[in-house]
């Protein structure tokens, strides 16, 4: 899809995820210690993500037991070549809490029948990261150099599980411009990042099809 | 949908903000469209860097304890060591022709399990014939087709074979609304068969895919549905399946899928 000189622009060699990837390889041969030790390096990440998400302590750490079982049991399905374990952990913990929430509201239409995990049959792609070395302070500063609307409808999305259409309804903000809000608060982030050099030859980033209306 | 239209869904996509339908026509539009989609990378290599902007919060002391005990309990039940476990996500019906190696199954308790397979075989026999009085009263009135009927009455046959053997568990199946309703049975030596009526037909290359999903594992694929007179069928051995497992059926644009395609068309859990 990208040319492999941005692909390595955005992943720089990282020593914390060979580390973690050894721990996987462990997990895979069935080593509790493995997973002792990736639980101890990501359980406070995972836990705030499913916290905030969920708003429930009770339904997060369920959440985040799910997903480090989901690691116990697929370790073996990680590839390599579509991000860091981190990554691929911190999704799982994502799309799990979402899950969750979608469920305790039902108007929101879920993937597949209620009795499948839905979180089998929808395991996340995983992306490359921007940058495995960002701080807090970073990634902070590049959110809060976003317009207020923007930032307001990635938090609704990634923070509080609300589809598109959820996010529309609750900011009466027309569907399309919920979408470009979206789309252009995390190219500004990316822009904030990582720089303008990362852009994807050909493929214009900007332009007048959806502005910020 | 078309490629301008997939595209405008890109960053809900990426952030996770789709319904359940749009997220699979975009999973859809991704896998068949030769057309490049920077857009999706460009937009995604953005979403993990979000959870870093949270304040790392500690989960209560026990949860590590009942994590370490889930995982330990699916210790018991893993495959032995050297097992080709790997080959569960990959394994397909057509390079696989013996008992798939499942994920490491659900954390199931030494007592539970006892429990399940002490259960008698006629309690499983009742429910199932519960199951196919309903399913089958429910079935003719509603299509009214006897040779359909018949192949039904004669596939559901098969799945009670299976169900009164000692150690089975059975499924009942259906859609999220009812629908394409049918039964399943998984003996104890893997031995499966399961019947569903209602599904649409297929066209092209176009098949029903069985997977079967074990505890929080990915689904695995373990063989294709024949259909006869609008009914669909499967009789093969599956390998032991821990109860509580789910037994899900998707319509594949071909034969050999290794991940299902949404939506799920009818669904059941396994049970003793």
């Amino acid at each position: 899809m990208t040319d492999p000189a941005a692909a390595s622009r955005l992943r720089p060699a990282n020593p914390a995820d060979a580390a973690d990837q050894a721990c996987l390889k462990r997990i895979a041969g069935g080593q509790l210690d493995a997973l002792e030790e990736l639980y101890d390096r990501y359980r406070s990440m995972a836990y705030s993500i499913s916290l905030r998400i969920t708003a429930d302590a009770t339904l997060a750490e369920d959440v985040v037991q799910d997903a480090f079982l989901g690691a116990w049991r697929n370790a073996e399905r990680y590839a390599a070549g579509r991000g860091s374990v981190k990554t691929w952990l911190l999704s799982i913990v994502h799309h799990r809490a979402v899950d969750a929430v979608r469920r305790r509201r039902p108007t929101t239409e879920l993937p597949g029948h209620e009795q499948v995990p839905p979180l089998a049959l929808t395991l996340p792609d995983v992306w490359p990261e921007v940058s495995a070395g960002l701080d807090r302070e970073a990634v902070r500063a590049a959110l809060d150099g976003l317009s207020d609307v923007q930032r307001h409808a990635i938090e609704l999305a990634y923070f509080r599980g609300l589809t598109q259409q959820e996010i529309s309804e609750r900011t009466d903000t027309p569907l399309g411009t919920v979408k470009s809000r979206m789309r252009l608060g995390l190219l500004a982030m990316r822009r904030t990042l990582v720089g303008d050099g990362s852009e994807v030859e050909g493929y214009p980033t900007g332009g007048s099809r959806e502005t910020d209306r | 949908m078309t490629h301008d239209e997939i595209l405008e869904l890109a960053a809900a996509y990426v952030l996770g903000a789709l319904e359940g339908s749009e997220e699979q026509a975009v999973r859809e539009h991704l896998a068949t469209c030769d057309l490049p989609h920077p857009e999706f990378e460009e937009l995604g290599s953005v979403v993990p860097v979000l959870a870093e902007a949270l304040e790392p919060v500690e989960p209560s002391a026990d949860l590590r304890e009942r994590i370490m005990r889930a995982a330990a309990r699916d210790l018991e039940v893993r495959p032995a060591p050297g097992a080709p476990a790997s080959a569960a996500g990959t394994a397909t019906p057509a390079d696989a022709p013996t008992a798939p190696a499942y994920p490491p199954a659900a954390p199931v308790s030494r007592d539970r399990r006892r429990r399940f397979w002490a259960r008698p075989a006629w309690a499983l026999t009742a429910a199932a014939a519960v199951a196919l009085a309903v399913l089958g009263v429910w079935n003719v009135r509603l299509q009214g087709d006897l040779a359909a009927a018949q192949a039904y009455r004669d596939h559901v046959e098969q799945v009670l074979a299976i169900a009164r053997q000692q150690g089975s568990a059975i499924a009942i199946l259906a859609g999220d609304q009812g629908q394409n309703a049918g039964l399943a049975a998984v003996g104890a030596d893997g031995a499966a068969a399961m019947v569903l009526r209602g599904l649409q037909p297929t066209t092209g290359s176009q098949v029903y895919e069985a997977w079967v999903i074990v505890g929080n594992s990915a689904p695995v694929p373990v063989g294709e549905l024949s259909m006869r007179d609008g009914v669909a069928y499967l009789t093969q051995n599956v390998g032991k399946i821990p109860p509580g497992s789910t037994i899900a059926f998707t319509k594949e644009p071909g034969p050999g899928s290794k991940a299902p395609t949404l939506p799920v068309v009818s669904a059941g859990k396994l049970a003793g």
